[in-house]
């Protein structure tokens, strides 16, 4: 019945916890979730686990999911958009890669914070770590239907382009953006239970606003404004430029959604914070 | 999540004179909505019905306190006094509203052992899971894994999902997880009732190991006996304010003194919802009454000093030896009476168990020479009963200016703590609430009138501390007035004082408190209980001599034969009533020799059953029927093992050759319905 002594970095290191300490506060939950980095990959795999459990093909639903449903959208629109799209298949993909990100991984993440917020109130754990482990649960998937975009590319003889290689910090844009969004609303969904109901139901619009399964230039006119504010647009068409036309954005696009995901990110996280600091329970 | 882990240089958190725990005018401030989590229609609802959709409630309120490295700290006071809180900030669960929380050391909580628990996963994933959500990465945990299955005792089911486990196994699992690794500090928050007998040895063994390898230890349990013998301090909580910090045995003296007094409240201490109190002043409690300055005698101040002896008066104003050596010169005096606005006041007010005063409307108090004092003592008082090292600010002046909502606030919560406030200008109001307070036999109702002197000046801005207080006493009066009215109609009252609604005839109250106390006196006269300690000689056989040991006290072990006997007179009114047989015991040779532990009363066997926490004591309680002592003067009990052993040698705790079988602290036989909770 020995107890082990404490590993030898814990003794060099003493732990010292002030709450009144609140200097680079940032960059301590970085640092805490790096310790917990178990619990998250813990809580990625099991999330992972849950959603194609009871499935013959497992993981691979992952992967064939958005080929049927690019198969499905190209048989459907190919003719439509002949004549403005090239390789409409390689186009649909692209953007459903980036949608499917954000939107799974906003709605799972604020899922995932408010059911965990009960744990939270039970033991110590950084506060965000839910919704990171969600976040993480959707970059895995993001990985795997870019394997799809892949076999999609090699399979309709569309080009490869070298702006693949940027790639890296189109994603990086996209999850400061996505986990902006998904603290903000799991902040509210606190204080408003229908904020998660109300959420999915917005998703689905915003699915049909965003230029996804359409050119951006069909829409008309009159409406092309909630195209332009979209902030989802933006995001997407840096993808398509990477990886369907072979561009790189210019510049002032990657500075422009730079800076709106960051302010979202701040926002997001303040109020967040805020919250779980505040001492909001339910009883 | 600006929460703060930093690694600070080794002599900086090295240093043994900081303390491992340190809390500093720590507040915590909760939001509770009415109904759960609010939909859309309850905004709505709050916005256009002006309906108010959340409240605060404050858990802690300015509690400082230190824990030093290594030192095994408790923490006692009622349900929703705030101990749990205050474990989740040094947890770092919960972040301070205001004040500050540093904690120097790796912590170990073992609180909500069963949190974060997945039951659809095995238990070995649980292990790496559990584990994770401690801190542990998982390769660390992956290299300890078979140790903690061990110690768990879980080997053949540690594949099988948890979900297939019991209460206990989870338990033990959670348990051997949170504690394989040797933590700076230890959280425990009476989580080790659970699981069996053996294990729960197991785990007080493992405590006792990472105690003496330098954890400190921060305790909170509802068993003072535990307190008293583990702890080296024990602090005290009530309504989230720190009343008394100290010496174990004295804190829970006085614990337990003011226990009477307390009512358990969820919502951390709302005077709105407190149940008027019931208070027994014990032969050494002290009693601190409050006068109003300048005030002639009242009905109220003459029925507290009826209650005591005149040599046991201690009156501050004429006894100026009493005020400047406090320490000796208190002693004699069971009622300190005097005004409380002397200086002197706070050092009684310290000593004193029980504190009641009474209260006058603003304007008549506030003309009293007294408040004049620049230096004014009260405000001090109230900021110390309140936990607050510094006095509140608080001039003659500021009585009649606004107050901050905070200062307010801890001056109300200090109002709340005295066991009775009375209103003078409510007098007949006040008696009866007295006497039903102190279980007093209730005296005339004198035919006064409210002492209604009004105002000569204006009033004070409703927002002055006097004000301030005076609503919050006027309020928390009337609440226990009511709640103690609607308790003597329904219990004492008949079909006539059914439908009664406030404001209630003082007669009839009157006549119901009689009853009242009628009732209570012959209760007390029937059912007095046998306490039988093991410190003298027993009436009976089967027993070695009287023992004492640092950690358990005085008691005496069974054997080496397997049956021990001790005879009690009963009274002839136990004959009559099944009564309740408690028994305390404190160690066992074996497991195994608890486990076959039996009790009968004249022969007849009883059915028992044993809790324990985790102290290592055993309370085995069990209801003797009537019929087993009819007809009889003496009630013979015997303990009866199936075999005495001698005690593993290698023990810390016994290092025994003798036989021995249980060994037993006190026995008890009560009529059943007097170990029932008083109302």
């Amino acid at each position: 019945m020995k107890v082990h002594e404490p590993r030898a970095e814990l003794l060099a290191e003493p732990i010292v916890y002030d709450s009144g300490d609140r200097r680079m506060w940032l960059l301590r939950e970085v640092r805490e979730l790096f310790a917990y980095r178990s619990l998250i990959r813990l809580l990625v795999i099991s999330q992972l686990k849950q959603r194609y459990r009871r499935s013959t093909l497992g993981i691979a639903w992952a992967l064939i999911g958005p080929l049927i449903n690019t198969l499905v959208l190209s048989i459907a629109f190919t003719a439509l958009f002949r004549g403005s799209i090239a390789q409409y298949p390689v186009y649909v993909l692209v953007g459903l890669v980036a949608w499917n990100f954000f939107s799974q991984t906003s709605i799972h993440g604020i899922d995932a914070a408010v059911s965990g917020s009960g744990l939270l109130q039970r033991v110590y754990l950084p506060r965000s770590v839910f919704i990171i482990a969600a976040l993480g649960g959707g970059l895995t998937n993001l990985l795997l239907t870019l394997i799809a975009l892949l076999v999609v590319i090699l399979a309709t003889g569309a080009p490869l382009y070298a702006t693949w290689l940027l790639l890296p910090f189109a994603v990086a844009l996209l999850v400061i953006f996505t986990l902006g969004i998904t603290l903000l609303l799991s902040a509210l969904a606190v204080f408003v239970g229908d904020i998660a109901h109300m959420y999915q139901l917005l998703i689905q619009a915003l699915f049909f606003l965003t230029p996804i399964v359409y050119p951006r230039d069909i829409v008309p006119q009159q409406f092309s404004w909630i195209v332009q504010l979209n902030p989802v647009t933006e995001l997407i068409d840096i993808f398509r430029a990477l990886l369907h036309r072979g561009e790189v954005p210019a510049p002032g696009i990657w500075l422009t959604t730079l800076s709106l995901s960051l302010v979202v990110l701040l926002v997001g996280y303040t109020l967040f914070t805020w919250r779980s600091d505040e001492g909001v329970y339910f009883q | 999540m600006k929460a703060s882990i930093s690694n600070s240089t080794p002599d900086q958190a090295g240093q043994a004179n900081e303390p491992a725990i340190h809390l500093n005018a720590v507040s915590v401030r909760y939001q509770l909505f009415h109904n759960g989590r609010p939909q859309l229609q309850d905004y709505a609802a709050a916005l256009f019905a002006r309906r108010t959709l959340r409240r605060e409630v404050w858990a802690l309120r300015d509690v400082t306190l230190n824990v030093a490295r290594g030192e095994v700290f408790g923490l006692c006071g009622a349900n929703g006094s705030g101990k749990s809180t205050l474990l989740k900030l040094v947890a770092r669960i919960l972040r301070p509203s205001a004040g500050r929380v540093i904690v120097r050391g790796r912590v170990a909580p073992l609180i909500e052992l069963g949190a974060g628990f997945q039951h659809d996963l095995t238990g070995r994933e649980n292990i790496l899971l559990k584990s994770a959500i401690l801190g542990h990465s998982e390769r660390d945990t992956r290299s300890r894994i078979d140790r903690i299955v061990d110690f768990a005792g879980l080997r053949e089911f540690i594949d099988a999902p948890v979900r297939t486990y019991s209460s206990g196994m989870v338990a033990r699992l959670a348990f051997a997880v949170a504690t394989d690794i040797q933590p700076d500090i230890l959280i425990i928050d009476e989580v080790l009732s659970v699981g069996d007998a053996e294990f729960r040895e197991r785990s007080e063994d493992r405590i006792d190991e990472l105690r003496r390898a330098g954890a400190t230890v921060l305790i909170v349990s509802h068993n003072s006996g535990a307190l008293r013998r583990l702890c080296d301090r024990v602090a005290w909580l009530a309504y989230g304010s720190l009343q008394m910090e100290g010496e174990p045995a004295q804190v829970i003296r006085a614990y337990e003194g003011g226990l009477r007094s307390e009512s358990p409240q969820e919502d951390g201490g709302l005077a709105e919802s407190s149940a008027p109190q019931t208070v027994v002043l014990g032969p050494d409690d002290t009693m601190f009454l409050l006068e109003l300055p300048g005030s002639a005698p009242s009905p109220l101040v003459a029925a507290v000093t009826e209650h005591f002896d005149p040599q046991h008066i201690c009156p501050l104003h004429s006894r100026a030896d009493v005020l400047t050596t406090p320490g000796q010169a208190v002693a004699p005096f069971r009622l300190l009476h005097g005004p409380f606005f002397y200086d002197q006041a706070i050092n009684m007010l310290q000593r004193a168990a029980v504190v009641i005063t009474e209260l006058r409307m603003p304007p008549v108090r506030g003309a009293a020479p007294a408040w004049a004092a620049a230096d004014n003592p009260i405000t001090r008082m109230l900021g110390q009963r309140a936990g607050v090292a510094r006095p509140l600010p608080l001039d003659r002046f500021y009585l009649e200016q606004p107050v901050s909502q905070e200062d307010a606030g801890r001056a109300s919560a200090a109002l709340d703590q005295l066991v009775f406030v009375g209103l003078a200008e409510r007098p007949r109001e006040s008696l009866l609430l007295l006497w039903y307070t102190f279980g007093w036999p209730p005296g005339e109702l004198p035919r006064v009138e409210a002492d209604q002197r009004l105002p000569a000046g204006e009033l004070p801005p409703a927002d002055s501390l006097d004000s301030v207080l005076y609503t919050r006493a006027v309020r928390r009066f009337t609440h226990r007035f009511d709640m103690m009215a609607q308790e003597l109609i329904e219990r004492y009252g008949g079909p006539l004082t059914e439908h009664l609604e406030p404001p209630y005839p003082l007669e009839l109250l009157h006549g119901l408190l009689i009853a009242r106390h009628r009732s209570i006196e012959a209760k007390a006269r029937r059912q007095p209980a046998i306490h039988f300690t093991f410190d003298r000689p027993v009436p009976g056989v089967g027993w070695y001599g009287i023992e004492y040991s640092q950690q358990h006290g005085t008691f005496r072990w069974t054997g080496p034969e397997t049956l021990a006997t001790i005879q009690l007179p009963i009274e002839r009114s136990y004959a009559e009533q099944d009564l309740m047989l408690r028994c305390r015991i404190l160690l066992a040779s074996r497991a195994a020799v608890l486990r076959s532990l039996r009790f009968t009363v004249n022969r007849r066997p009883i059915a028992v059953t044993q809790s324990r926490s985790w102290d290592g004591s055993i309370i085995c309680e069990g209801i003797v029927p009537a019929i087993a002592l009819a007809g009889s003067a003496f009630a013979l009990i015997a303990l009866e093992v199936d075999r005495t052993e001698v005690p593993p040698g290698n023990g810390a705790v016994l290092k025994e050759t003798r036989q021995l079988g249980v060994a037993v602290s006190w026995l008890e036989l009560a009529p059943v319905a007097a170990a029932e909770p008083q109302q």
